[in-house]
């Protein structure tokens, strides 16, 4: 007498099931997890982030930029007189950098 | 004075330059440049469907381009002084550079832990 319950079908052909409905919907089927390099194409590039590290030079402008535009305003950069003003310190000390070789 | 790289580029202003500052940049740049290129051989390269013939020759193109196109040259480096040793990257910043700024009340957000 055969059972009222169906048997269960074998595992290749649950596995092509599972295939036609990975096609179906569009996953990936790839049973025996062989690598097939999907990894690297499937990360977003970093370079564009990557090498905004140091700011972009374009976001803004900088204190040499200004006195360019501006000449009549005679602007002056603190940071660039002191440290002019510590290279002429160190000079007198004989502490400045060494005169160039002549020929 | 020449322009000591295989590529010209322009040089940040925004940040504390010196010579390692300036290499660290370019690398940087070619990286950017070249991503597309290494990630396709890569592909191919790690892709075990692909006759190994195939994958040899990819890997072989990949470790002769230029080292500098590789993104394990690339070094965090501090913004304000160019040390890379003790970074807080958060902050791009040097621990000491991070401790003047802090101190001075320059980083939003941050002061000294007293409990």
């Amino acid at each position: 007498m055969s059972s009222l319950l169906k048997k269960i079908p074998s595992q290749a052909r649950l596995n092509q099931a599972k295939e036609l409905s990975a096609a179906v919907f569009g996953h990936t089927w790839n049973p025996a997890c062989k690598r097939n390099g999907s990894k690297i194409l499937r990360q977003e590039l970093k370079g564009p982030q990557i090498s905004k590290y140091y700011g972009v030079n374009e976001e803004l402008p900088t204190f040499k930029d200004f006195k360019k535009w501006f000449p009549e305003l005679k602007l002056v950069d603190p940071r660039e007189e002191y440290r002019l003003k510590m290279v002429q310190d160190r000079k007198k000390r004989n502490k400045g950098a060494p005169k160039k070789k002549s020929e | 004075m020449p322009f000591r790289f295989p590529v010209k580029f322009d040089i940040p202003k925004h940040s504390f330059v010196n010579a390692r500052v300036i290499r660290d940049q370019f690398k940087r740049l070619q990286y950017e440049e070249h991503e597309v290129t290494r990630n396709a051989l890569k592909y191919i390269a790690r892709n075990t469907e692909l006759p190994s013939r195939v994958r040899l020759e990819a890997q072989l193109q990949l470790t002769s381009m230029p080292k500098y196109t590789a993104y394990n040259q690339i070094r965090d480096r501090c913004v304000a002084s160019g040390n890379s040793k003790s970074l807080i990257r958060d902050f791009k910043l040097n621990r000491t550079a991070f401790r003047e700024r802090a101190r001075a009340g320059l980083i939003p957000g941050v002061k000294v832990a007293s409990w």
